[in-house]
């Protein structure tokens, strides 16, 4: 059976409800979705959870994905957009930290914690990846999106450009942007040599 | 502040190479778990909401607010004496004056 045709029973299985294929599916893309969050919130336990979150949504949306898309390019559509939420909320909450104790929202720890480091980037690559780690959360979205998906889960030009339903050239610019921001950051924020 | 020893290339090149990052064990089980909770959360979800302090505050200014209107409309309009005097003239009957009662024939 070809690759499209064990997609398509897959995602049939999944708008059925089937149990075991959900289980097959997370079991074969934790890693893809894992990965992406973590590049974005670049804390383990948030990821987790982030993951955790993105199949549950996809588990309960998996009937509205048209197949327009491959299955992949959509969950990392979702995984990006859960993401994103995520720091989105927490620099909300960050923001609005005094009116928590009025809000009755948790209480939890809402700073960053410094020094992420990678599992997947070599030991003598850590220092500098975490430096690098550092400037990509100052970036753009749109840049930094294009960026992790480039450079983190090693997506080509083209995936990225159907994640992010755009052109091939704008995520061509997008990514020189990214670059030439990253190394504008990183001069600043480590009074690095060019 | 201190000069890095290292350039932006080599930076920006630190993630060549980089090894997909795997989740710890069981996360569908976790998943599961998950679901099953949230299952059972929908009812624990609304009393919660309604529970909240931000709730009961915007609840208790809303009846204040609406109070004030109401009150300070009645006050603008004259309203006031113009509802209390007929509803009194309605209650209290000329004939039913206790002085009545006790009259002497």
């Amino acid at each position: 059976m070809t690759k499209a045709l064990v997609e398509q029973e897959l995602i049939a299985r999944l708008k059925a409800g089937d149990g075991i294929a959900f289980k097959e599916f997370v079991e074969t893309r934790q890693s893809l979705v894992y990965n992406t969050v973590l590049g974005f919130l670049q804390n383990a336990e948030d990821a987790e959870d982030v993951t955790q979150d993105v199949f549950i949504k996809i588990f309960e949306s998996i009937g509205q994905f048209k197949g327009e898309s491959a299955l992949s390019t959509w969950v990392y559509r979702v995984a990006v957009t859960s993401a994103l939420e995520f720091i989105r909320r927490k620099k909300r909450k960050k923001r609005f930290g005094f009116l928590s104790p009025i809000l009755g929202e948790d209480n939890e720890l809402t700073l960053d914690l410094p020094d992420f480091n990678h599992p997947g980037v070599a030991l003598d690559n850590r220092e500098k990846a975490n430096m690098l780690f550092n400037a990509i959360k100052q970036l753009p979205e749109n840049q930094q999106i294009a960026f992790v998906l480039n450079k983190v889960e090693g997506l080509s030009y083209q995936e990225v450009s159907a994640v992010m339903k755009t052109s091939l050239s704008a995520v061509e610019s997008l990514l020189h942007r990214a670059k030439t921001n990253l190394k504008e950051n990183l001069k600043n924020f480590y009074n690095l040599d060019q | 502040m201190n000069k890095s020893k290292f350039n932006t290339e080599e930076i920006l090149n630190s993630l060549d190479g980089i090894v997909r990052a795997e989740p710890k064990p069981f996360l569908f089980t976790r998943i599961q778990a998950r679901m099953m909770q949230e299952e059972k959360l929908p009812e624990l979800a609304v009393l919660r909401f309604i529970t909240r302090p931000a709730f009961v505050l915007s609840l208790a200014l809303l009846f204040i607010s609406i109070n004030a209107y109401i009150a300070l409309n009645d006050v603008e309009n004259g309203n006031g004496e113009e509802v209390s005097q007929p509803i009194a003239a309605e209650y209290v009957q000329p004939d039913a004056l206790p002085y009545e009662i006790n009259e002497m024939p």
